[in-house]
């Protein structure tokens, strides 16, 4: 009984760090990327960074969990085009989670079963690939937006396009370094696992 | 073939250090038959076959008589060299070698058994691991699935209706109350906190900044420091610039007003003031139209005549030079007389006029100016004025001080008069014809005429007929000067073709009385006041 009540509050305890080290992303974007750290007045995507660490790290409905707050927050406290942050951020998150998500044992023998490798990839190496996407498609969709609305795309466009994703992906690497142990992605020593379940993941 | 007592060693098995272990031993205990003979084991009724044991077993301590002496009899047939050597007391040497090998084997037994303690410890630990790691799997698995997956719905749906509701209330174009409700409760949040966020990051930002600025102060003193010494400098070439502004705007005054002289601005490049003499260096020169004996003006006041004239440069010789001898005239009186520098004689940076008339004394103030005669200097220009009526005596020459009038050390810029007396101008002095002609020589020189020949020269001079006048300076009351060795006037150079225009022109100076009139009287009287009589006269004799 008491082992299980220790239980719930210590998964209680692991959601509301999620949910704070989430808005810590935000108030960190808003408040300090924005003012101190650009580059030609382009600033890194922290948030998108940070969502990809939780697609890898902890799945799907976390990662849209993370997103959807990010999304609420942007669309409430920083609005500028109408439902854009909204609907961009949970999207991404879960895209990337699909995409880029640490395989269930099932599915890993499953894939062995049919003659694939029937593992994961690096973790680094997935949190990278999720950052990349992430930010690709944010600014895709910024791009196709300002065309719409009536901007010629060109090279000066293109290039800040460009810068961003690589200010992003640069800004990962920290982020990933960070919170690599907390959110698991840490690989652990086939010895002391008991499942390739808990190997890839410890919260 | 090591042999030992006999026996061959080779012909047993043994490991590389010549020791056998345990294991081997095992084995070869193994090989033997461990059972009684049939015959004992008749003896003894036991039909059980005996139970072969290890040797950890016979060392274990519940061993029988017989079982050690059959186990000491197989240790022996094992290792025959070991029994040969202890039944051979007299070999010492095989003695120590077996201590030694004994030792060297309970340390091999010793290391062995903590590596098997080791290995055995870690096991212990990783089994307790994954054991811990199990439960709290399954612990995670089984503790409350349903609340758990409660949750996570719950979560998840709450998220999706805000989500919702956000998204409906910045569609519509005015929203019910109702829609609004997240929004402001996230903006009721969230503003306070991010208020905090902003003003701690901000704190933090200052506080870089003001060390950064702290490294900068060095920095920005120099740059401030350079920037001031800049203004100085620039403050202090603005006030040159600014008075030689005021210099040049005089000298163009001093131009505009004698245009008709041809003047020209020179720079002074270089001084010889000495004890003695008084020349300075112009950078004008022939190239410029200078000539020789030109005046060199400054401020309206006499400053000396051209002396050297090179093709780039000129040597001024300056009034005050004893040196110089520029014929002159009282202004008040006309009287006329020759004004020499007194540098060379008392050292002193006046001048003297000599050869005036003795009936006249000048008056202190009056101002002396150039007469035009001799040097081609035009007339009028100011040179100084009377300092003391008393009159002077030098090797019986008498003399009166004039003080001159330009400022001789401070000169920087001066002004040549590039005046060119016209042979009208010159000879109309004296009321001649229109005519030019030549004038005569100042000295004529002797000829001798014996009959029709003449000798001595080649052109006799013209012998000056009656009743004609010769040409002479247009002041009649004053004789011409005597000529000594003293007055080194310049010898009567011949003046160069002029322009035949026939007119005198006559120096204006600019900025009204170049020196004040010391005289009470207002005005100067022209007219010469009643002179003393030359006995009644005093002098001063020269120290």
């Amino acid at each position: 009984m008491i082992y299980r009540l220790i239980t719930l509050v210590k998964t209680a305890v692991r959601y509301t760090m999620l949910f704070l080290l989430t808005l810590l992303t935000y108030l960190l974007q808003v408040c300090v990327l924005d003012r101190y750290l650009n580059i030609g007045s382009i600033t890194p995507n922290l948030m998108m960074a940070f969502l990809a660490v939780v697609a890898v790290g902890f799945g799907r409905l976390r990662a849209f969990w993370c997103g959807a707050v990010l999304g609420l927050l942007l669309e409430v406290m920083q609005p500028s085009q109408m439902l854009l942050n909204l609907l961009l951020y949970p999207v991404c998150a879960l895209f990337t989670a699909y995409m880029f998500a640490s395989k269930t044992p099932a599915q890993l023998e499953y894939e062995r079963s049919i003659g694939k490798s029937g593992r994961n990839l690096s973790p680094y190496l997935r949190v990278m690939c999720a950052s990349a996407v992430n930010i690709t498609i944010c600014e895709v969709i910024n791009l196709v937006y300002i065309y719409l609305r009536g901007t010629d795309i060109s090279g000066v466009n293109i290039g800040r396009a460009l810068i961003s994703i690589a200010s992003t992906l640069l800004i990962t690497l920290p982020v990933l370094f960070v919170l690599r142990r907390p959110f698991g992605i840490v690989r652990k020593r086939a010895s002391v696992s008991a499942s390739p379940y808990v190997e890839e993941l410890s919260v | 073939m090591a042999e030992d007592n006999g026996n061959d060693r080779s012909a047993f098995k043994r490991s590389a250090d010549s020791k056998f272990y345990r294991e081997e031993l095992d084995a070869i205990l193994a090989a033997l038959p461990t059972g009684p003979s049939e015959e004992e084991a008749d003896d003894t009724g036991d039909e059980t076959p005996p139970r072969r044991k290890t040797p950890a077993a016979l060392d274990a301590g519940a061993q029988s008589e017989p079982e050690k002496k059959r186990f000491s009899l197989l240790r022996k047939e094992a290792r025959p060299h070991a029994r040969r050597a202890e039944e051979d007391d007299e070999d010492d040497e095989d003695e120590e070698e077996d201590e030694e090998e004994s030792r060297r084997e309970k340390a091999a037994r010793k290391a062995l058994k903590k590596e098997a303690r080791k290995r055995a410890k870690e096991e212990k630990r990783r089994k307790a691991a994954q054991k811990r790691m199990q439960a709290a799997s399954d612990s995670m698995k089984n503790s409350h699935p349903r609340l758990r997956l409660f949750v996570i719905v719950l979560i998840t749906l709450v998220l999706i209706m805000l989500l919702l509701l956000v998204g409906v209330s910045k569609v519509l174009s005015s929203p019910p109350a109702i829609l609004n409700v997240p929004a402001e409760g996230i903006s009721a949040v969230m503003q306070p906190v991010q208020s905090v966020f902003t003003s701690v990051t901000e704190t933090f930002a200052d506080f870089f900044r003001t060390i950064k600025l702290y490294q900068n102060i060095e920095d920005e003193y120099n740059s401030l420091r350079e920037e001031y010494e800049q203004i100085v400098y620039d403050a202090a070439r603005a006030r040159e610039l600014e008075i030689q502004l005021s210099q040049f705007e005089n000298i163009y005054d001093e131009i505009a007003a004698n245009a008709n002289m041809q003047p020209l601005v020179a720079r002074v490049i270089g001084r010889d003031d000495g004890n003695y003499f008084s020349t300075f260096t112009i950078n004008v020169g022939s190239a410029d139209g200078v000539e020789q004996y030109m005046a060199v003006t400054i401020s309206g006041a006499l400053v000396g005549y051209t002396e050297t004239v090179q093709d780039k440069s000129a040597t001024v010789r300056t009034i005050i030079d004893s040196e110089a001898s520029i014929a002159a005239l009282i202004q008040s009186s006309r009287d006329q007389g020759t004004v020499r520098g007194t540098l060379g004689i008392d050292g002193e940076p006046m001048c003297r006029m000599y050869y005036l008339p003795d009936d006249h004394l000048p008056r202190p103030g009056d101002i002396v100016v150039t007469s035009g005669v001799g040097m081609s200097f035009p007339k009028g220009i100011p040179i100084g004025t009377v300092r003391e009526s008393t009159r002077g005596m030098q090797a019986n020459k008498q003399y009166i001080v004039v003080e001159p009038s330009a400022d001789f050390q401070h000169l920087e810029y001066v002004i040549v008069l590039r005046y060119q007396p016209t042979p009208l101008a010159v000879q109309g002095r004296g009321g001649g014809s229109d005519a030019f002609e030549e004038l005569a020589t100042a000295r004529p020189y002797p000829t001798l005429r014996f009959g029709s020949m003449n000798y001595f020269g080649v052109t006799a001079s013209p012998e000056p007929e009656e009743g004609e006048e010769t040409p002479s300076p247009d002041a009649e009351e004053t004789p011409a000067p005597e000529e000594t060795a003293a007055t080194a006037t310049p010898p009567a150079r011949p003046t160069p073709t002029p322009a035949a225009t026939g007119e005198e022109f006559e120096y204006h100076p600019v900025g009204g009385d170049p020196t004040p009139t010391p005289s009470p009287s207002p005005t100067p009287s022209p007219t010469p006041f009643e002179t003393l009589d030359p006995s009644a006269m005093t002098f001063e004799d020269e120290d």
